[in-house]
Parts: C-alpha cells; sequence; structure tokens
C-alpha cells in the first residue's frame, strides 16, 4: 500500500540521513497519522469498521460452506442463496431473520459462526456480530424484565451503531416467551422502530426445535432407501407444521413467530450419519496436526452411540463429545 | 440502571470508534495496530499516559543542550545507572509519541518562558531542593517539581533555544528524569550530596517551557515550596562543574559511584525491581483478565454479551502482544533518538566528557536491556506451567491413594477418568470447554457411587486445597423446578468464582427436569460459564446390578435411556423451560463427554468413604 511504502521511507528517513530534524519530522509523521485516522477508508483498512458497502462473496460463502459443512445440503443451499440475496440488496425490507433448528451436534452454531465470518472477517469477535446464548444469559424467568430490558437497549444500540449488525440467538426453545416477544418488534417490517432502522441487521435464530421430527422425515427416506440429499425443504416443512407449528399447544416457540411470517427461512439441519462422523473426525484430527489415521478414525466413531436401536443410523449427539474421544487415542 | 448506563456507555464508545476517527495522536497511533478492541483500549492506555505524559514534559525541558556535547567513555560505574534508565524508557511505549508533540509544545511556548530573571544559583539549588522532594513524592507531583525548575533555569538564562536542542534536551532529560525518579527511592541523602549545579540557559529554558506549555495551573501551588529548597542544594555547587541542568542530573547519577561505591547500585537496583514489579503486575493484570470474564456471568447479571466478555479476552491478549510488539518499536524510535542525539550533541560539543559517557552507555545497555525481557520473559512463562505441573501430580497422588483403596473398579474407569482429567488440568490457559465426567451405577453401588464421585471431584481440587462443590439431587424430584434450578446456579456460581474448581452433583436424575437446563451454562463446549472447572456427575441406575462385562458404549445407551424416561413425560407441556426430547438431546451430548461405570465395593461401610 502506498501509504504503508511513504510511511516505511518515513521512519526510515532518520537512519539515512543521521541528521533529520526531529521536530519536523514528528510533525510529518504527526500530520501523516492524522490524516491516516481522519479518512475512514484507510482507517478501515486496519481496523473493523461497519461498512455500509459491504459485499459478500458468494464464492467464497459457497466455498466454506462446502468445506466445512458436512451432511447439510438444505441448509448450505438455503444459506448461501437467503445471505446472498439479502446482502446485495440494497434496500431490504425487513431484517434478514433465519431459523436454524434441528438435532445437536448438526452444525448450526458452526454455520452461524461461516455466515459471520463471510460477513465480518473477525466473524463471532467482531464488534458487529452479537452473540446471546438463552441458557446462559436468560437463564431464569424470574428475572425476565430485567433481561427485557438489557436486550431491547442492547440491539437498539448496536443497530443504530451500525445498521448491518448481525445477532445470534443459541438455544431459543430455551428462550422465555415473553422475551420472544420483547424482539418481535425487530424483526417486522418497520422502517424505522424508535427512530432506529433494523432492515438491514440479520437475526439467526439457533435451536433444537423440531428435531425429533425432521429426524422422523430423514429416518423414513433412509428407510425406504431414498438417498438423503433427496430429501427437499418441502418435505420437511410439512411434517414440522403439522406437528409444531400449528399446534397451539405446542409452546413451539416458532409459533409467535411464525404467526406473522417474521421469520423469513427455516433451516432445519439433520441428524448425521456414520460418514459424516468420520468425516468430522478427519478434519478434527488435522486441526489439531496429526496425520489421519483411518483406524484411529474408525475406533473413535464406533465409540459414538448411534440410534434408532434397530438401523443404528444416526449419530446420537451429532459431531459433539467426539473429540474427547480422539484424545485417548492420542495419548496412548 | 447502572447496566443500562455501562451498556449505554460501551454503545456510545462503539458509536465513537465508528463515527468520529479520534484525533490525537495517542490514539491513533494504537489504531495503527490491527486489532478490534480499539475503542474500549483507550482508556487502559489513557490512564497511564498523562502520568507518563506529565513526567515526561518535565524531562524534556531539563535536558541542558551541554549535555549532548560530549560523549567520552565515562567510568565503568556509569553504565549502570544509565541502562537503568533507559530500561524505564522502554517501558514506556508511547513516550515517543508524546515526546514529539511536547516538542512542538516546547518550540511554541519558549518565547514565553524567557523574561523571567533569577539567579542561577538559586535556580541551582532550588532544582536540587526540588529534586530532592520529588524523589521523595511519587510520579503525579513530579511536573509540579519540574515546573519550579523550569521557571528558576529559565529565569537565570534567556537563550533562544534551537529545535534540536530542545529535541535533544527532550530525549535525554527524559532518561535522566528517569534515573532521577529511581534515585529519588532509593534516598534522599545521595541526591544532597549531589546536587547538580545551574546549567545552561538553553536547556532551562526548553525545560521550562515545556513544564510551563503543559502545567500552567500547577505552577502557583508549586510556589510556596520553592524556598525550602534553596537551602539544601547550597552544598552541591562546588562539587560539580557541569554547566546544565541535565547534564548535572546526569552527573548525580555518575557520581554516585564516585562518592559512595554503592551507591549506584541503589538507584540501578529500584530501576530494575520497579521495571519488573510493574512488569509482572502487567502480565498478573493480564492473566487475571483472562481468567475474569468466564466467572463474570453470574455476577454481572446485567451483562448478557458473551461476545462482549470474548472480546475483552480478546483485548487483553491484544494488549500483551501489543505491548510485546511495541519493544521492537521502542528499540526502533530508541536508535531514532540515538542516532540523532549524537548529532544534535556534537552541535554543542562542550567538553564535557560525562555526557558523552551517557550516550554510549545507553547504547551499550540496549542489549542487556532485551536480554532482561528475554529473561523475565520465560521465567514468566516456565513459572506458570510449574503451577500446572504440581496440579496434575497432586491429583496424580490423591487418584493413586484411591486406586488401592477402591480395589474392586474397573480399570477403564481409572485409565479414562485419570487422561481425560488430566489432560485438563494439563492444557494451556483458557481452556476451551470444562470437564465432564458422568459416573454411574446400579443400585448395588449406590454408596461407591457417592463416595467415589466425591473423592475424584476432591482429587481434582487437591492442588488449590479447597472442597469440590457438593449438590445433591437425592428425592428433589418433586420440588419446583425454577427453584432448584436458581438455587443449583447460584451454589455452581458461587463456589467457582471463589475459587473452587470441581463440582459434584449426586443423583443428577433425581433433579427436576426442568432444572437440568441450567447444565446448558455450565457444560456447553463453546461457551461454559466457567471453563477451567471439572464437573462430576452422577446416575444412580434402577437396576440392582451393573454386571461387569458391558462396554462402555452400552453403559452410555443405559445412561441416555435412563435419564430419557426419567426427564421426559409425553404428558408435560412443552415450553421453553420444561424438558422434552430435543432438549434432552441437546443437554445430552454436553454432559455425556465421558460415562464410567462404578462397581460396588465390598469394604464400603453404610455413610464412610474409603
Amino acid at each position: 500500500m502506498k501509504l504503508g511504502r511513504a510511511l516505511g521511507l518515513l521512519l526510515l528517513a532518520p537512519w539515512a540521513v543521521r541528521a533529520v530534524e526531529p521536530i519536523s519530522l514528528g510533525l510529518a509523521l504527526a500530520g501523516v497519522l492524522t490524516s491516516y485516522i481522519s479518512y475512514p477508508r484507510l482507517y478501515c483498512l486496519f481496523a473493523e469498521c461497519c461498512s455500509q458497502k459491504r459485499s459478500l462473496s458468494r464464492a467464497a460463502l459457497q466455498k466454506d460452506l462446502d468445506r466445512k459443512l458436512f451432511g447439510q445440503h438444505l441448509a448450505k443451499k438455503v444459506i448461501l442463496n437467503a445471505l446472498t440475496g439479502f446482502i446485495s440488496n440494497p434496500k431490504p425490507k425487513k431484517p434478514l431473520t433465519l431459523s436454524l433448528h434441528g438435532w445437536t451436534g448438526t452444525g448450526k452454531n458452526f454455520a452461524s459462526k461461516i455466515i459471520a465470518e463471510n460477513i465480518y472477517e473477525g466473524g463471532l469477535h467482531s464488534h458487529y456480530v452479537h452473540l446471546f446464548v438463552a441458557t446462559l444469559h436468560f437463564p431464569h424467568a424470574s428475572n425476565l424484565t430485567l433481561y427485557k430490558d438489557q436486550l431491547q437497549l442492547w440491539i437498539r444500540g448496536n443497530v443504530s451503531a451500525c445498521a448491518r449488525s448481525i445477532f445470534i440467538f443459541d438455544e431459543m426453545d430455551k428462550m422465555h416467551a415473553g422475551l420472544i416477544d420483547a424482539i418481535k418488534p425487530f424483526l417486522d417490517y418497520y422502517d424505522h422502530v424508535d427512530g432506529v432502522s433494523y432492515q438491514k441487521a440479520i437475526f439467526i435464530f439457533l435451536s433444537n426445535a423440531g428435531a425429533e421430527r425432521i429426524t422422523d422425515v430423514a429416518l423414513d427416506f433412509w428407510r425406504s432407501g431414498r438417498q438423503r440429499e433427496d430429501i427437499k425443504l418441502g418435505d420437511m416443512e410439512h411434517a414440522l407444521s403439522v406437528s409444531a407449528f400449528n399446534n397451539k399447544n405446542s409452546g413451539f416457540w416458532h409459533s409467535s413467530l411464525i404467526d406473522r411470517n417474521l421469520i423469513d427461512y427455516f433451516i432445519p439441519f439433520l441428524p448425521l450419519e456414520y460418514k459424516h462422523l468420520k468425516m468430522c473426525i478427519r478434519v478434527e484430527m488435522q486441526a489439531r496436526g496429526y496425520d489421519v489415521d483411518e483406524d484411529i478414525v474408525t475406533r473413535v466413531a464406533d465409540e459414538m452411540t448411534f440410534f434408532p436401536k434397530e438401523e443404528r443410523v444416526f449419530s446420537d449427539k451429532g459431531c459433539k463429545t467426539v473429540f474427547t474421544k480422539l484424545d485417548y487415542y492420542y495419548d496412548d | 440502571m447502572a447496566g443500562d448506563g455501562r451498556r449505554a456507555e460501551s454503545v456510545i464508545e462503539g458509536w465513537g470508534l465508528h463515527v468520529t476517527p479520534r484525533a490525537p495522536l495517542r490514539e491513533g497511533r494504537r489504531r495503527l495496530a490491527p486489532e478490534r478492541g480499539g475503542g474500549s483500549d483507550a482508556p487502559a492506555h489513557g490512564t497511564p499516559s498523562p502520568s507518563r505524559h506529565a513526567r515526561r514534559e518535565v524531562r524534556f525541558s531539563e535536558e541542558p543542550p551541554e549535555v549532548y556535547g560530549d560523549f567520552e567513555p565515562p567510568v565503568a560505574k556509569d553504565r549502570s545507572p544509565m541502562g537503568k534508565r533507559i530500561q524505564l524508557k522502554e517501558f514506556r511505549p508511547h513516550a515517543t509519541k508524546e515526546e514529539v508533540r511536547e516538542r512542538a509544545y516546547n518550540l511554541r511556548s519558549q518565547p514565553r518562558r524567557q523574561p523571567r530573571l533569577q539567579e542561577a544559583v538559586e535556580m541551582r539549588t532550588r532544582r536540587a531542593a526540588r529534586l530532592q522532594q520529588e524523589n521523595s513524592q511519587q510520579p503525579p507531583p513530579q511536573p509540579v517539581m519540574v515546573r519550579r525548575r523550569l521557571r528558576d533555569s529559565h529565569s537565570s538564562e534567556e537563550e533562544e533555544l534551537s529545535p534540536q536542542t530542545v529535541v535533544s534536551q527532550t530525549v535525554s532529560k527524559k532518561t535522566v528524569w528517569r534515573t532521577q525518579e529511581t534515585s529519588v527511592m532509593s534516598g534522599d541523602s545521595v541526591l544532597d550530596l549531589l546536587r547538580p549545579p545551574l546549567r545552561s540557559p538553553r536547556s532551562d529554558s526548553a525545560y521550562k517551557t515545556n513544564g510551563n506549555t503543559e502545567m500552567s495551573e500547577l505552577e502557583a501551588t508549586s510556589v510556596p515550596q520553592k524556598v525550602n529548597f534553596s537551602e539544601e542544594g547550597d552544598t552541591e555547587e562546588d562539587d560539580q562543574d557541569i554547566s546544565d541542568s541535565a547534564v548535572t542530573s546526569v552527573k548525580v547519577r555518575s557520581e554516585e559511584p564516585l562518592d559512595s561505591g554503592d551507591q549506584t547500585s541503589r538507584p540501578g537496583q529500584h530501576l530494575e525491581s520497579f521495571w519488573q514489579s510493574s512488569q509482572s503486575q502487567d502480565f498478573k493484570a493480564l492473566d487475571t483478565q483472562h481468567s475474569v470474564p468466564s466467572s463474570k456471568y453470574q455476577k454481572n447479571l446485567q451483562n448478557i454479551k458473551i461476545s462482549g466478555c470474548q472480546k475483552n479476552l480478546q483485548e487483553r491478549v491484544d494488549q500483551t502482544t501489543r505491548i510485546r510488539t511495541k519493544m521492537p518499536n521502542d528499540s526502533f524510535q530508541k536508535s531514532e533518538f540515538g542516532n540523532q542525539s549524537p548529532s544534535t550533541f556534537s552541535q554543542h560539543m562542550t567538553g564535557q566528557p560525562k555526557n558523552a559517557s551517557f550516550v554510549k552507555m545507553k547504547w551499550w545497555w540496549w542489549p542487556i536491556l532485551v536480554l532482561l525481557i528475554l529473561v523475565f520473559g520465560s521465567w514468566w512463562y516456565t513459572h506458570v506451567p510449574e503451577v500446572e505441573s504440581t496440579a496434575v501430580q497432586e491429583f496424580q497422588n490423591q487418584m493413586k491413594q484411591l486406586m488401592i483403596k477402591y480395589q474392586g473398579q474397573d480399570e477403564k474407569l481409572w485409565k479414562r477418568s485419570l487422561t481425560f482429567l488430566e489432560k485438563h488440568l494439563n492444557s494451556s490457559q483458557p481452556r476451551p470447554q470444562p470437564a465432564i465426567l458422568l459416573l454411574t451405577a446400579a443400585r448395588d453401588a449406590e454408596e461407591a457411587l457417592k463416595c467415589l464421585s466425591e473423592q475424584i471431584a476432591d482429587a481434582y481440587s487437591s492442588h488449590r486445597s479447597v472442597r469440590a462443590i457438593r449438590i445433591d439431587g437425592t428425592g428433589r424430584a418433586t420440588e419446583d423446578s425454577d427453584a432448584v434450578k436458581l438455587e443449583v446456579d447460584q451454589e455452581l456460581s458461587n463456589g467457582f468464582q471463589n475459587g473452587q474448581n470441581a463440582a459434584v452433583v449426586h443423583r443428577f436424575e433425581s433433579l427436576p427436569a426442568g432444572s437440568t437446563l441450567i447444565f446448558y451454562k455450565y457444560c456447553d463446549h463453546e461457551n461454559a460459564a466457567f471453563k477451567d472447572v471439572a464437573l462430576v456427575l452422577t446416575v444412580l441406575l434402577e437396576e440392582e446390578t451393573l454386571g461387569t462385562s458391558l462396554g462402555l458404549k452400552e453403559i452410555e445407551e443405559k445412561v441416555r435411556d435412563f435419564l430419557k424416561v426419567k426427564f421426559t413425560n409425553s404428558n408435560t407441556p412443552t415450553s421453553y423451560k420444561h424438558m422434552d426430547p430435543d432438549k434432552l438431546s441437546g443437554l445430552w451430548s454436553r454432559i455425556s463427554h465421558l460415562v464410567l461405570p462404578v462397581q460396588p465395593e465390598n469394604a464400603l461401610k453404610r455413610g464412610i468413604c474409603l
């Protein structure tokens, strides 16, 4: 970068010249740096900025999803289309609301991490990505009003600072219904809510809700000999709507949100099979710096429990607790 | 609400961060480092800098031009104080930036200071007195003293200072001041002997300008103190022949060894110990800040942001990396000044051998300083793993004793639990998740289960000499799940925050189903509330005996099915706080990292553990 080179030359000048006037040099440096600071584009090259013109690279997102997310063909497709469509839309009518739900250990948090990293380099550690874990941040129903106030203020404050903020709500199915109601206005088709426009924000909801129903559909496909990749979103929606969404007594947290069509995309996560488990193990081995030993991969995968009892098709816990088992094999 | 205010503040900070790029040089320089926690780092760096700022101003103006005049190799002893001075200088990474600014101030304010008139001798004595007083006080009052000196020195001489002089003066003055500060700590008696005589007007004027521009408001307070010091410095006049105050201050240092053999070592030692203590404090602060976010969750109900805490962590890490990366920058800038100083010094040759030696000593001591940093850093980093290895040893000892006592157990139990918990004790901080152990037994091993689980948890926390937190779920299945949830939450949080690092939960299956959702908080693999702790959960199966032929996989399945039966009930309405199969699967995936069986022990008597 030109500025960098100029700065470097400036800083190196005293070495060469040896008789540089320190005060004027200092003033020059001060001037350069002040101009650097006050010019946002330069500043944004070094530090994180909330860039309104930030564009999502569809190819990069696709590559990330293909490489890292195993066994979720539905999720990959929907996330890719939803996100690229939303980001490329200069004037969205409402914030993007994704609901990632499904079996545990199947990559919901991981997918939200991939989304965050493709929009902001810092990923979950970025200033503009906010993660709320309901079981951690809002554990007790008795403190509901406190949670409500804080959450609303937090969302409002951050969206007013950066319109393209990302809010990830984990364990939504353990979140108090009243608290979900508190954030409903932010998800709606309003131009402004209290002077702040949420239309460019992204809300991602993660939960285990509907996991059993999704597994039932996947198991049906497996039992009838059809390919996992043949499962379509339509199959899922039907099963979910019949059992949970339209059941007023279900307490399914979606219901209040679904009533007003506030969720843009429902993204089901299918339970993982044996082969996906092995993929997870291989990636983790490589991440830890070991060579991929197929024997160890098989042994670790065999230690995991599967369900249903007879067919033993899907991993009980997805890819969770797998890496703990990896430790024993590498300690020997 | 205070929490709102805090959050609003952080939000406003965030706003400010993006909306208004800050003009001040210092903060801009901070932003040069590619880090995300820029805004919140500001206060961390803001606080030390004003004091440094003030001190530095003083030093700038103190250096007289003649100081730079000559660089004869000094007496060997002289080098040590200089070196230590340089060390101190290095640990103030913002110093150089502020120096630049202060030089500008010096230039600007110079003309204002000229008209003052005072006796040179008076100035010298006053300066000496001030030195003494400064030494007896903490850094903040120093600017006051410095300004008094400035005024005195300036009044005695009225010369125009060239910018280079000023700059060089600031450089040497800074180091000189630092050494003076440390020497102050060593004792006033030394200073009494080494009162620097009045120096050249140039240095004084620069000195004065500096002080005046930066702290004009403090001058009024300093006036009454002047008188007291005048008497003390009189004895020094004859001793030294230096022409400027900075040189004299330098000479104070250099003359200490001449006068009394061990006096040099004292200021040097003070310097070093001061530096080391501050450095260790920095590291300690950073380390505690690493662990604090994990324990802050319960305390800070209002701070609902996990990622905020993670960012704090990141910022602390960034701060450490920044502090470390700044050292090369400092050395670079120091070399800059080093290059400049000989040239400026040569311009003001006054035949002062000690000045030359001062600069040369500075150069020579930099590698020593770097070496000291490395030594200290390596000591620090080796010290921390030492603590962990003793924890592992302590744990291993305890477990060995347990293995001897409980002879009837499966060897799988010992092997796996030992490996698992050892790895968790040994892993470098910060640990990504807590260690969760699930022990299970049939009815015939109920006592052994209770005893063994407690003792394993105690063994984990034995290196801290605290017992594990104990939670008993026996007979609580019918209690209000919200109340139990709150109680378990508070017990675990209070315990973990107050130094305990292990917990045992007896009869996990007997807790009300909704209350077990709190274990999402403690057992998550990424966002657990406390990451460097261990939790031992026990599940008592309803069968009479387990048998010894079952593999770990079958045992895990047994427990899973048992909990499914116990916790889920098709009659309970599904809501956010009631357990259902989906939530249970999420909970199960978090607590079943290691499921181990406990076999019955014949030697165990009721209620008494081995």
